[in-house]
């Protein structure tokens, strides 16, 4: 009993973690309507920021985190402008945009291979080795101080988009762009500033995972099946939705990974994708009355 | 009453590489005005409304707001600056309630505490929307979404109005009661420039009357006049054979 | 004029299939190489182009019927000793079974969510096959040689793939010219107007689906034999998808001949890059720059451009 439940607390954390790789995603998504198969690259781009200050500075990568955050918003910044600003003018969606997000998450993929190689990367700051008990049940360092971290991210983004004057341009922008505009805000901004914002999420989402997961280059194109899944199951465009998402399927796919086998454990994530399409297949545009 | 706060030049607008949808049109619109623009299907009735409200952007021409061109701003500047346009698809958020949508359609005014007071303004005058706060505005009465619309235009105080077929998809009783409001609107000073596909009725409630065809101002006149002028029943507002 | 149109392609044609005679003066395997691996990859652009051009349903993640078709005709090879060729209609059938019971569930969403549920479905049967114990795991099935010559080795394979490119392409223009294909195209615009319209939607978004996995699935069946060895990695990259999409989106999706232009002049550019800078990680870079310029600047692709301003050389002019 006291197994299953140390299982659920580590599916729990890694969970959190999970939650905040897809609130960037579902905060584009919502805005722009784009589904930014580029945002798993730009997580990885936050973890090597990470890595690189932790093994040639010895910062710690929880520090890292703003300093991550600046370079993923300041790359997504340069993204925006180069490929996605005609597609961001048009109300209409397309296929297209899609497809530049992939190209896009192929250039950073190249590149950041080009320098970086095949090599299996974890930053391990001195807490990564440790643990807690709290009688028998073992909680390591790593997974309870990223878990945590993200948890208040999450909590923080939260508060900004109810609160703040930007946060409800936000939240009116992705209700409805053209009602959005017709009461006075400036839609384009928002779509450029929430693509930053993404970006940026994508880069602290990093940083934590840099220390929780080892990483290679092409590890992104299994992550955009994971994080779509969790996207897709909470309602798109919806961040409590995606958070409830990736803290269930998260612990499910940990009791998977010890009672059948620790690579079969990212199956759940698939599987729930093609569960809720066969269920539910308006998914990700189904309407998500409150 | 006579000093002109809106005026067209020679505006010229079209959708994408389409044709011109509007061809060098003049108009002009003063304070506290109600102007109804009538015309047959595809007149450019519309078209008017959306490049004065920036969604479309003039080719051609350009459109002076208290004497400042406003051709080239964004959709959300020229609202900014106090004009109001309210499409003929009552550009509501469907998944908020009425008190949110409300707060949203403040969304520029930066004092929020004014901002709570107009709100509790606009509510004495449509003291419907004030038992439905807490209902989402997409699951209310067509009549009730028109009020909304209404509430939220006049919580900026705008100076001009650009209304798009109020009475579209409203039972007769409801349309009477738009038009009521359309003008005590109007007599607060804001000017507003009506599209009525209802001819008839939109021009009751008006001041002036510009008849529109393929894209031109065909001509304008008094209200009364348009209404009561021969060759204008024959043409536009259907005119009755003999009694 | 007209005659330039069928003379330019049967000419390539009977140049293509006289070729290998080459083979008794000098030895130009790599050469073969180059144009059995551009067959083989004009097969899976035109059968991506049926749903993904006419259809409007973008998937990256073909390569699943691919890996499909490999491994019934690799697994048969092995276990029965039955040669791959023989097995070509089987994986065919196979993987356009599978790929109708899959488009059953997936072709239920449009746009995103189905691109989505393409590369879902890669990861998937990554799992599945690197677990299967039946088909060698993530190691794989070896495959036997083939005793002939080295010289002439590559042959039964160039045969193959010109003769299934020849197939993938008629089907192509098939569907384009094809009351189905006026379904299908009718379906991607608007899928209620077209139920209203009296066309089974369904139907025939799964059969396009199908066809498509099948003509690939067969040509998994060579590939395997060529490859004389399949393991999970090899097909069930997402690279092999994104190289199908950009293809046929540098040809120009939707036309019968846009797949074939952009297949040929993606593995030119290929070949260039590999002259010059060697196989690195700088390929995928290259390849997604490619993508994106392309998507951004040329949306309707070369045949498509240039058929919009009228410049489309008749031989290319398929519809």
């Amino acid at each position: 009993m006291i197994y299953i439940l140390q299982i659920i607390i580590l599916g729990l954390c890694l969970g959190l973690v999970y939650a905040l790789m897809a609130t960037g995603l579902t905060l584009i998504f919502g805005v722009m309507r784009i589904v930014n198969l580029a945002h798993p690259i730009f997580i990885l781009c936050g973890a090597y920021v990470a890595y690189w200050l932790f093994v040639l500075y010895g910062l710690d990568p929880i520090l890292a985190i703003p300093i991550a955050a600046i370079v993923c918003g300041v790359l997504g910044a340069i993204v925006y402008k180069l490929v996605f600003e005609k597609d961001a003018g048009s109300q209409k969606y397309s296929e297209m945009t899609v497809l530049l997000t992939f190209g896009t998450a192929m250039i950073l993929d190249g590149t950041l291979s080009f320098f970086f190689k095949n090599t299996q990367r974890v930053t391990s700051p001195s807490y990564a080795t440790d643990a807690f008990f709290i009688g028998d049940i073992f909680l390591p360092t790593a997974q309870l101080y990223s878990g945590l971290v993200s948890l208040s991210l999450i909590v923080a983004l939260a508060l900004f988009l109810k609160f703040s004057t930007l946060g409800v341009a936000i939240r009116a922008t992705s209700l409805s762009r053209v009602n959005a505009e017709l009461v006075g805000i400036n839609v384009k901004f928002v779509c450029l500033f929430s693509f930053i914002l993404g970006c940026a999420l994508a880069g602290c989402a990093g940083s934590l995972v840099s220390f929780v997961f080892s990483f290679f280059p092409a590890k992104h194109f299994e992550w955009i099946a994971v994080l779509m899944s969790l996207v897709v199951l909470g309602g798109m465009g919806s961040i409590l939705g995606a958070v409830t998402a990736a803290i269930l399927l998260s612990v499910l796919a940990s009791l998977v990974g010890t009672f059948l086998a620790p690579s079969w454990s990212t199956m759940v994530f698939f599987l729930a994708l093609f569960v809720i399409l066969l269920i539910r297949p308006q998914g990700m545009f189904g309407k998500y009355l409150s | 009453m006579n000093d002109v706060i809106l005026k067209l030049n020679n505006v010229t607008a079209g959708y994408q590489n389409g044709p011109d949808i509007l061809k060098s049109v003049d108009l002009t619109l003063k304070k506290g005005e109600i102007k109804c623009i009538i015309g047959p299907n595809g007149a450019g009735k519309s078209t008017i409304l959306k490049a004065i409200a920036g969604i479309l952007r003039p080719r051609n021409g350009n459109v002076l707001f208290n004497d400042r061109d406003l051709v080239g701003l964004e959709a959300y500047e020229i609202m900014r600056q106090g004009i109001c346009f309210l499409p003929q698809d009552r550009a509501l958020f469907d998944t908020l309630n009425v008190s949110e949508n409300l707060w949203m359609a403040g969304y520029t005014l930066h004092d929020k505490k004014e901002l709570k007071l107009r709100i509790e303004e606009v509510l004495t005058v449509f003291p419907i929307l004030k038992k439905r706060l807490s209902q989402y505005a997409g699951t209310m009465s067509g009549g009730e979404q028109q009020q909304l619309i209404f509430a939220r235009a006049i919580i900026l105080k705008p100076q001009i109005m650009l209304i798009d077929e109020p009475s579209l998809g409203l039972a007769p009783s409801i349309v009477e009661q738009a038009f009521k409001h359309i003008e005590e609107i109007a007599l607060t000073g804001v000017s507003i420039l009506l599209v009525e596909q209802n001819a008839r009725r939109g021009l009751s409630s008006s001041h002036t009357g510009v008849v529109m065809d393929l894209g031109q101002v065909v001509f304008e006149k008094d209200a009364k006049e348009v209404l009561n002028d021969e060759r204008i029943q024959e043409l536009y507002l259907g005119k009755r054979k003999s009694k | 004029m007209t005659n330039s149109k069928y003379l330019v392609p049967l000419l390539a044609l009977l140049m293509l299939t006289m070729f290998p005679l080459v083979q008794f003066f000098s030895n130009q395997n790599y050469i073969i190489h180059l144009l059995l691996y551009a067959f083989f990859y004009i097969i899976m652009t035109s059968s991506w182009n049926i749903i993904g051009g006419y259809g409007g349903f973008i998937s990256i993640g073909h390569n699943a019927f691919l890996c499909v078709g490999a491994y019934v005709a690799g697994y048969a090879a092995v276990r029965y000793g039955i040669s791959p060729f023989y097995l070509i209609g089987l994986s065919g059938l196979v993987a356009g079974i599978f790929g109708f019971i899959v488009g059953l569930i997936t072709l239920r969403v449009k746009g995103p969510s189905f691109i989505i549920s393409s590369i879902a479905l890669i990861m998937i049967m990554r799992i599945v096959f690197d677990h299967w114990d039946l088909v060698g795991g993530a190691s794989g099935i070896t495959l036997p040689f083939n005793s002939l010559p080295v010289q002439w080795s590559k042959l039964p394979h160039y045969y193959s793939f010109l003769f299934l490119a020849l197939a993938a392409i008629y089907l192509n223009w098939y569907v384009r010219h094809s009351k189905f294909g006026l379904a299908l195209r009718a379906v991607s615009h608007d899928e209620t107007r077209s139920a209203v319209a009296g066309i089974n939607v369904k139907m025939i978004k799964v059969t396009a689906f199908a066809l498509s996995a099948f003509l690939i699935g067969s040509a998994g069946a060579v590939w395997a034999d060529y490859l004389t060895y399949i393991r999970p990695n090899m097909f069930l990259v997402i690279l092999i998808a994104a190289n199908i999409v950009l293809m046929v989106i540098l040809g120009g999706k939707g036309t019968v001949t846009g797949p074939i232009v952009g297949t040929v002049i993606f593995i030119l550019f290929n070949e260039i890059i590999l002259t010059f800078f060697g196989a690195t990680e700088l390929n995928i870079l290259l390849t997604g720059l490619l993508l994106v310029i392309t998507l951004l600047y040329f949306p309707d692709g070369i045949v498509g451009s240039l058929k919009n301003k009228n410049i489309l050389p008749k031989f290319l002019d398929w519809g």
